[in-house]
């Protein structure tokens, strides 16, 4: 095995052995001290066998993989485990593996309240977490990254209703794993299309054309469902039920970009396919403006960010759509420091505020100046004021849309990017500016634990933009900053944007503006048709199978000569629990099958 | 006797290819014998065991070696009988260590329900192995008698006597129509062998054999519970002893399968598609039935169902699927998972029940996680294997099957499958639900005694769901 | 008699013992109408074999032993049945639905 090779499976494997530890020695996981010492220390294993590895390639280096053989039939190999690595694949482990190291050293301050069980059950959770993200980035082939991605969700689904006493966060725990779950039959689907025309699993594989739209359409409707793309985004809100941290994780920066992945990894799959790209550049559109309207009118701060967050990656998909798998992935990367930290500092404001309710904030930035300098960097970035990370990535996403589509993507994700820095200095100006309320009086910055992974997170906040070029040279591709009229119109929105924000909040009120705005929320509309879908649509169908169980079957029995069942019997549930019954459909089954057999 | 006959009858070839048959059939005998010695209860259990071992030992001599025909070939030994023999013993093996203490009240007729189980298991072993009407009804018969009983077998309760009056009157019937299939088709082509059907291929097409192929089908159709012969399993499965339920739901579904597949080569090629909208229904009526179950027996036996449905999309295909052998090994691959994940299920509640001292329902198992961490990780694993979730046997079947039915063209039915077994995350996810996030139910008596056999018998089905969700590399190149 | 009449006379035998089957209320009268059906069959094998050769009369004999222990259980059961519940009609047994 090769070093790079050998990095990545420490990277994958560290977090695997913690988790498996903390599950096989249920006495270290009940200790709970224990249990966050050996998730953090595998994590931290993992950072630096990732780190080596992307520092240890050159930029344009090859890809390097070491496959063993998993399914074979015969003397034929149908999929392979291994890991591959290439710039992508490492620059993303260094992400995960960073921010996931951040939340957990942040965790251990935030969760510092739970019992000992709890607090060892959450570390065993991150630690699987970890372990299924980093076998999803070092994946060789769409089938053991979609493994990886059914286990993060499984993590996802076990972390948000880690509060499980709470009836909301177990509902909202069925709720995403429901939603999700539904969106990856379309890539089991898409895996099993696409196995049976090429014969293998690989992103390099190539369809035909029809197929290959075939394909990547199902494996985008996973995409949807994972990235919290319209219609398929409201779990997402919903999840915000978790520990805060774990929303920083995992439906912030890292697992929700899993499925912005999956497309940047299938890219030469995407591209035989322009249609699914023409849909995935008005998802991701649509997505991205109707998210941020939905977040302008938030009252709780982490639906504020969880909006935001299906808003960004409705960026992301609109460049994937667009042909450029970089502007995608480098958002995706920016996306993934600034999120974390926003979730953080919010998670540190909760934390010392004791509610998620910006009503109850406000004039933090006096008790908590820290963390409101953390914050503001994340607002500037997210916004995309010029020189921040966001800019640069937000910018070339932009750009690359420019002319598609006869310009209304383009229009849309400006139009975005004003009422993203409009809605990032509502929360700044409400929460850490103007007079503080009762709570917010008694607010203290926490420990080192908690302000040391919004440091370390602020910092590539600030300044990842500038490595663009670089992180395009690493994953072969170019990128040159350019300073057109895009960026321009860009940049003075967002400006304009808190400026507006500053002027319409900085007197500490809300507005009719939002009044008339929350009027129209129409999150709550498509909750509503989901629920319609799913609990009435079901119960309705299983109503319409009872129904014609008891009156078309049986009223169909009567019918064909079979009257001589006394009177009572004629309106009645198939399943009576009478011998009799069971055999008249049997009886019935038989005919039909012998005329059917005879007839045709 | 003619000493050429019995040259040719009693060969080594005779021997291995009819070894496993051979070994649960002593077993039974030595069971029998042993009735009559009150002072040698105590070998009963080696015995049974024994018998066991010997069946999986002789199967495994077949495995891989080249396909043997015995009896003037009504009666075959290759790798996909084994493998399937091997199930069988599982299966048994399975409901036997859940079995055991679990009849109180019955505790003294142990021998009896030991010696049916293992008849049961012979047949299962003789259904597999026939290439002939005949020694399959032989087989058909040797497993549905027991079972009868067994069904029957709590004989105090009303539930299970019940259960047993059902499963017979429905079974027979269901016997008495084979039959009548068996006799038509004998009229309509002069033969009752597979290879024979082969040979005379023109003559299947004739009304009267097409009547009697139809008759079969329809009674191997309720053996593996397909819609609209699935009405008993609710009833049957909730009412039996549980560990019976164990035995039933994982061994009589793949003893017809077993058979179904060699035969469906019969069937006319047109059949394919009335096969899978009988599939994609019986999933329907399957998944859409658990659903509204409150008894966890009961909601089983419906999921039972629709796996069965799965499982006939695969036979739906079989024709036109390019890979040999593709259907055959998606069927066999998903019923071993099967076979371990809902014979774990049912041993785990057979375990609660035992302990409870009444049926467990969903609201009875609320807060299990919190009680026996261990009883609820296993049956949530079990719960996501059945809905088929990556890393679990589940999975890797269900894929299977699906890819046998795009192979064959039948995309549109892959794709309402694929959407239909999502439906049945909804009942499994409400188990999980009541286990790991609900208030605990106050009123579950805590364990007594600990059952370590049981327990590692569980332990085992979900080593064995694992296995083959992570590694089913070695199964998949093996079995054909 | 021709192979034609035995068999629609066997169809017809088999036909009473399914009607029988969906109309009677005690178990012992469904029990004969199974034993009906199994007799029709044995019919088809005999007479076709009788006409045509084969191993149909093996067959009939092979049925009519196994039918016989299937009759066995099921009267053991039938047995149970009227112990435990009093009476022998197989529809009064119907606790288990929905």
């Amino acid at each position: 095995m090769t070093t790079p090779a050998l990095l990545a499976v420490i990277a994958v494997c560290a977090p695997a052995a913690a988790a498996l530890l903390l599950v096989l020695a249920p006495a270290l996981r009940r200790q709970g001290a224990p249990a966050a010492v050996a998730c953090i220390a595998a994590s931290l294993a993992s950072l630096g066998a990732a780190l080596a590895l992307a520092l240890g390639r050159s930029p344009g280096e090859p890809a390097v993989r070491h496959v063993v053989p998993w399914l074979q039939a015969g003397s034929r190999t149908i999929a392979e485990v291994g890991v591959h690595v290439d710039g992508i694949s490492a620059a993303m482990l260094v992400v995960v593996t960073l921010v996931a190291l951040c939340v957990q050293v942040f965790s251990v301050a935030y969760m510092r309240g739970e019992a000992r069980r709890g607090f060892g059950r959450y570390f065993a959770y991150h630690a699987l977490f970890l372990f299924s993200m980093n076998l999803l980035v070092v994946a060789p082939n769409l089938l053991q990254l979609f493994v990886g991605w059914e286990l993060v969700g499984l993590a996802s689904y076990l972390l948000i209703g880690f509060y499980f006493a709470k009836p909301s966060a177990a509902r909202a725990a069925v709720k995403a794993f429901w939603m999700t779950k539904l969106a990856d039959m379309g890539i089991l689907v898409g895996l099993v299309v696409l196995f049976v025309s090429t014969g293998s699993f690989e992103w390099t594989a190539t369809p035909e054309p029809a197929v290959a739209t075939a394909v990547t359409l199902l494996l985008f409707l996973g995409v949807m469902g994972k990235s919290a793309q319209f219609p398929l985004h409201v779990w997402l809100p919903d999840a915000m039920e978790g520990p805060t941290p774990v929303s920083a994780l995992l439906h912030a920066a890292t697992m929700v970009a899993a499925g912005v992945f999956l497309v940047v990894r299938a890219h030469p799959l995407f591209e035989l396919a322009p249609t699914t790209g023409d849909v995935m550049l008005w998802v991701g559109a649509v997505t991205a403006a109707f998210a941020a309207g939905l977040a302008l009118v938030q009252t709780d701060i982490k639906k504020v960010l969880a909006y935001s967050t299906c808003s960004q990656l409705g960026y992301m998909v609109a460049a994937l759509g667009a042909g450029s798998a970089f502007a995608g992935f480098f958002h995706l990367g920016t996306h993934a420091c600034f999120k974390a930290l926003l979730f953080l500092a919010a998670g540190s404001v909760i934390h010392a505020v004791h509610s998620n309710e910006l009503a109850e904030m406000g004039g933090l930035r006096r008790r908590m100046p820290l963390t409101a300098v953390a914050f503001g960097i994340g607002v500037l970035s997210l916004a995309g004021v010029p020189g921040l990370a966001g800019f640069f990535s937000k910018d070339l996403i932009l750009t690359e849309l420019e002319g598609r589509a006869g310009w209304v993507p383009w229009a849309l994700l400006l139009l975005t990017a004003f009422a993203t820095a409009f809605y990032m200095g509502r929360v700044f100006v409400l929460a850490f500016l103007g007079a503080p309320s009762a709570r917010a009086g008694h607010a203290h910055e926490a420990g080192l634990a908690m302000t040391g992974p919004l440091i370390v997170l602020a910092v590539p906040s600030a300044v990842a933009g500038f490595f663009g070029g670089g992180l395009a040279a690493y994953v072969g591709a170019s990128y040159e900053p350019h300073f057109g009229l895009t960026p321009l119109l860009a940049s003075t929105l967002a400006l304009a944007g808190i400026v507006a924000a500053v002027l319409v909040y900085g007197r500490g009120r809300e507005v009719a503006f939002a009044d008339a705005l929350r009027r129209l929320d129409r999150a709550g509309a498509v909750d509503r048709a989901w629920k319609l879908l799913y609990s009435s649509a079901l119960l309705w169908l299983s109503g319409v199978l009872g129904w014609f169980d008891r009156y078309v079957i049986d009223g169909l029995m009567n019918a064909t000569g079979f009257a001589t069942l006394e009177a009572g019997s004629a309106v009645r549930v198939v399943q009576t629990g009478r011998v009799r019954d069971y055999a008249l459909a049997v009886v019935a089954g038989a005919i039909l099958l012998s005329l059917w057999g005879v007839l045709s | 006797m003619n000493p050429d006959i019995a040259q040719r009858i009693l060969s080594q070839a005779t021997l291995d290819a009819s070894g496993p048959f051979l070994a649960l059939a002593l077993g039974v005998l030595v069971l029998v014998f042993l009735e009559l010695l009150p002072a040698l209860a105590a070998l009963r259990q080696i015995v049974f065991l024994g018998s066991l071992a010997a069946a999986a030992w002789a199967a495994t001599r077949t495995l891989f070696g080249p396909e043997i025909a015995a009896f003037e070939g009504t009666y075959v030994a290759n790798s996909t009988t084994s493998w399937w023999a091997l199930l069988f013993v599982a299966s048994a093996l399975i409901a036997w260590i859940f079995g055991r203490r679990y009849y109180r009240d019955e505790a003294r007729f142990e021998g009896e329900h030991d010696i049916l189980l293992l008849t049961a298991a012979s047949g299962m072993v003789l259904m597999a192995g026939s290439r002939d009407l005949l020694v399959f009804f032989v087989g058909l018969e040797t497993l549905s008698v027991p079972l009868y009983a067994l069904s029957g077998f709590r004989r105090a309760r009303r539930e299970s006597v019940e259960a047993g009056l059902k499963y017979f009157v429905l079974g027979a019937f269901a016997a008495a129509i084979y039959l009548m299939g068996a006799a038509l088709l004998y009229a309509g082509t002069g033969t009752i062998a597979l290879a024979g059907f082969q040979e005379r291929s023109e003559l299947l097409e004739t009304p009267l054999a097409l009547t009697g192929l139809a008759l079969i089908a329809a009674s191997l159709f309720f053996k593996i519970s397909v819609f609209p012969f699935h009405l008993w399993v609710p009833d049957v499965y909730q009412g039996a002893p549980s560990p019976v339920t164990t035995f039933m739901a994982t061994g009589t579904k793949a003893a017809a399968f077993a058979f179904l597949l060699p035969l469906s080569f019969a069937l006319p090629p047109e059949s394919a598609g009335l096969v899978a909208a009988i599939a994609l229904i019986t999933m329907a009526a399957g998944n859409l039935g658990a659903l509204v179950q409150t008894d966890m027996k009961r909601l089983l036996a419906y999921s039972g169902v629709a796996h069965a449905g799965t499982m006939l999309l695969a036979l739906a295909g079989m024709h036109a699927d390019p890979e040999s052998g593709g259907a055959s090994q998606a069927v066999l691959f998903y019923m071993a998972a099967y076979t371990f994940t809902a014979g774990g299920a049912f041993g785990l509640l057979t375990m609660l029940e035992t302990q409870g001292g009444r049926p467990v329902t969903i609201d009875g198992l609320r807060g299990l996680a919190r009680q026996r961490p261990g009883v609820a990780a296993a049956l949530a694993l079990f719960m996501l294997s059945l809905g088929g979730i990556p890393a679990t046997g589940g999975f890797l079947g269900k894929y299977l099957v699906f890819s046998v039915a795009v192979r064959a063209d039948m995309i549109a039915a892959a794709v309402v499958g694929v959407l239909i077994s999502v439906v049945a995350l909804g009942y499994y996810l409400r188990i999980i639900v009541a286990m790991y996030m609900q208030p605990e139910d106050a009123t579950r008596p805590v364990p007594a005694e600990s059952r370590p056999l049981s327990s590692a018998m569980a332990l085992a089905c979900a080593a064995m769901v694992l296995v083959l969700g992570v590694l089913p590399g070695w199964f998949l190149a093996n079995v054909r | 008699m021709t192979l034609e009449n035995c068999i629609l006379l066997a169809t017809l035998l088999f036909a009473i013992g399914v009607y029988g089957l969906l109309t009677r209320r005690q178990a012992v009268a469904m029990l004969l109408c199974v034993e009906l059906m199994l007799n029709a069959s044995n019919l088809v094998f005999v007479a076709f074999a009788r006409h045509a050769g084969g191993p149909g009369q093996i067959l009939a004999m092979f049925a009519l032993a196994i039918t016989v222990a299937e009759v066995a259980v099921g009267l053991a059961i039938v047995l149970l049945l009227y112990r435990r519940h009093g009476h022998t009609a197989v529809d009064a047994a119907s606790e288990a639905r929905e």
